[in-house]
């Protein structure tokens, strides 16, 4: 092959590659074709290990070995038929939605107050609210055992200092300091779509209320909070399934003996080894979310039936 | 509702909007706003609705000083530019909104919303969406929505924007019977002079947040406060010269009489002049050459130039048999009847 008919195939066997169906589809702006990266990515770390964990609650693991053909129902079976089984799941159910409550009270203030500032104190506002997401989390679970821990524990020392208290109150390994650590750790997530969804929205719409004789609480009440929905939606549902799942802050703020559905699923894996149970449990622990999740999402779409409205 | 309007100042950090804005306005009288772009109109109804407040100034309405009072205890009803319905109300709960939130009684709410929407023809669309309207319908829920409330004031921030002309025109006599029925005190922002003649009873001219002119529709017209509204109100010809005893000559042979000394100017309409075509130019009357012609098929515009001076504008009225003078043509200018010319004092520049 001379020099020429070199030059002249290195460019085709490029192009070939170029004019592959699957970096076409990749690259044509239709269909899901340029999803294939990102679903690629989902089945290897996603639906594969989703798979294996939920298979491996249908069978005996032993010693790390699965035992074949040992295919059977009776691990949920004991699971849901086990009372403590479901007062764990319970409680994890409520501090999970207690803190998304809570959240959501907290949140919506500092989103609506966003709103009304100008640019330079909205940054600042913006970076107060993003910051501690840049530290680990469970540096921050750490930081609220400081906080509520002990007789000494800054808590104590402040509330006795104050006379508000006449004795040291014991809050951490309770569900106080559960519920105090989940919320603090999950309010950005419930801020930033709230913060999102009110700053777009149409001052002139509340205008319109005020001039029609509500007064501010009331435009409030009618006008701006069922406008905003879509952004409870959002945060609800993310701030749910993060403190519905999380073992770290009931583990390390509710004391060893505090335990939720997370928190036996980590002890059956990585402490006992019973990964069947484990598996079982994080089984239902998902499965639950998803349904919770989806219960929020159709809850706010009957509150927002207006946004299918089209003109027909 | 009497509105009164004494020079109010608004500003927006360094920009003063409102410049010691005074304006009053009698119970059921239908007053139109007027300026262009940016003078301060939506700013002036704003303040009249309580949602801005005038650093200096007073808003009083019906006797009642209303300054600092909020815009839910004002009951005047405001139609704005963006109609700003509720998005996540049907049609029959936007119009029942401000009767809801007063705590009406439901089978009062009922038969006034009913008349409300029969009222504005939406009869049909009562549960409908706002996002399933069109740009009129919705604008006509807008309108609805406060007249529900039969309010003593009505501000409308250009609301016919988004109609088609024919629909406009209906609404515009739609509206001006149904506020005229109610008596409710109007204040109409505009941008278009013809919807400013024939919807209201006097026409206030605004100029970079103050009130230039206010007048009956053809008296802001025929007598136009300054050389200003004049251009601004239908076309004209402002005619700059010196007036010398009593007099202001404004081409060559031409005079007009003038109580104004010294620099004037005179408004010469358009329709008050008249061209005819002429062998050629002489220094010792008022003649030129066609500059432009438009031929609109009733009437004919030329703009005539003028050696030395501005060019003017001619309106001529057009029969079929006449004939349309050509691009070029030497013609002769005169006035048909100088008396219906204002000569005004020169604008300090
Ligand atoms: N909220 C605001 N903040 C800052 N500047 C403003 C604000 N509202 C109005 N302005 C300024 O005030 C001036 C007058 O605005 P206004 O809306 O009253 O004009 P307008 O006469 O209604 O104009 P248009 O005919 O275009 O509606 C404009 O220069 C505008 O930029
Ligand atoms: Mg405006």
């Amino acid at each position: 092959m001379n020099a020429t008919a070199r030059r002249a195939a290195r460019p085709s066997a490029r192009r070939g590659l170029a004019e592959h169906p699957l970096v076409l589809a990749m690259l044509s702006s239709r269909g899901v074709g340029p999803a294939i990266p990102a679903l690629a990515y989902l089945v290897v770390f996603m639906v594969i290990p989703f798979s294996l964990l939920f298979s491996f609650a249908f069978l005996t693991v032993d010693r790390g070995e699965v035992v074949p053909w040992s295919f059977s129902l009776e691990h949920f079976g004991s699971a849901l038929g086990d009372y403590l089984f479901w007062r764990i799941a319970w409680r994890s159910f409520w501090v999970g939605a207690l803190s998304t409550f809570v959240c959501l009270l907290l949140a919506y203030p500092v989103a609506y107050l966003y709103t009304t500032l100008g640019s330079v104190a909205r940054k600042l506002l913006l970076v107060a609210v993003i910051a501690p997401l840049l530290t680990s989390a469970l540096v921050r679970v750490y930081a609220w055992i400081v906080i509520l821990g002990g007789r000494r524990g800054l808590m104590n020392t402040v509330l006795l200092e104050l006379g508000l208290v006449e004795r040291p109150v014991r809050i951490l390994n309770t569900d106080w300091s559960v519920l105090i650590g989940m919320t603090q750790i999950h309010l950005p997530f419930m801020i930033l779509p709230l913060i999102a969804v009110l700053v777009a929205r149409d001052v002139e719409i509340e205008n319109a209320s005020l001039n029609l004789g509500a007064g501010r609480v009331e435009t409030f009440f009618r006008v701006t909070l069922p406008l905003s929905v879509p952004g409870i939606v959002a945060g609800t549902a993310l701030v749910f399934a993060l403190s519905y799942t999380n073992f770290i802050i009931p583990q390390l703020l509710g004391g060893g003996n505090y335990t939720t559905l997370a928190v036996q699923v980590y002890e059956f894996v990585v402490v006992i080894l019973d990964w069947t149970k484990g598996a079982v449990r994080a089984s239902l622990l998902l499965g639950s979310c998803f349904v919770f999740v989806l219960l929020i999402v159709w809850a706010g779409r009957v509150a927002t039936r207006w946004t299918e409205a089209r003109l027909s | 509702m009497h509105v009164e309007v004494d020079s109010l100042d608004k500003s927006f950090g360094p920009t003063r909007v409102l410049k010691g804005c005074s304006l009053g306005i009698d119970r059921g009288e239908v007053v139109t706003l007027l300026g262009p772009s940016g003078c301060g109109k939506t700013t002036l109804l704003r303040c009249i609705a309580g949602f801005h407040v005038p650093e200096e100034g007073r808003v009083v309405i019906g006797g009642r000083d209303m300054t600092l009072v909020p815009p839910w205890r004002r009951d005047v009803g405001m139609i704005f530019q963006s109609y700003a319905l509720f998005p996540h109300l049907d049609v029959r709960r936007n119009v029942e909104y401000g009767l809801s939130v007063r705590r009406v009684a439901r089978a009062e709410r009922d038969r006034r919303v009913a008349k409300a929407i029969e009222i504005v023809s939406l009869g049909g669309l009562a549960d409908r969406y706002p996002s399933q309207l069109s740009g009129g319908q919705q604008q006509r829920v807008a309108i609805a929505r406060v007249l529900v409330l039969e309010p003593t004031v009505l501000l409308l921030d250009e609301p016919f924007n988004a109609l088609d002309a024919k629909l406009r025109y209906a609404m515009q006599v739609e509206l001006r019977k149904l506020v005229k029925n109610l008596g409710i005190t109007t204040i109409f922002v505009t941008h278009d002079q013809s919807e400013a003649l024939t919807l209201s009873d006097r026409v206030a001219v605004m100029r970079g947040g103050e009130i230039e002119q206010v007048a009956a529709p053809l008296g802001v017209y025929d007598t136009p406060a300054s050389d200003y509204v004049a251009d601004f109100i239908g076309s004209a010809n402002a005619i700059a010269g010196e007036a010398r005893a009593g007099r202001l000559e404004i081409a060559p042979g031409v005079g007009l009489a003038s109580r104004v000394e010294g620099g004037a100017v005179a408004i010469v309409r358009p329709e008050n002049l008249r061209v005819e075509p002429i062998e050629s130019e002489t220094d010792d009357a008022w003649c030129g050459r066609v500059g432009f012609v438009r031929a609109l098929g009733a009437t004919v515009e030329y703009e005539v130039e003028v050696p030395g001076r501005d060019a003017v504008k001619v309106l001529a009225l057009r029969l079929a048999s006449d004939d349309v003078l050509e691009l070029g043509q030497v013609v002769r200018v005169s006035l048909r009847d100088p008396d219906a010319c204002p000569v005004l004092p020169a604008p300090a520049r």
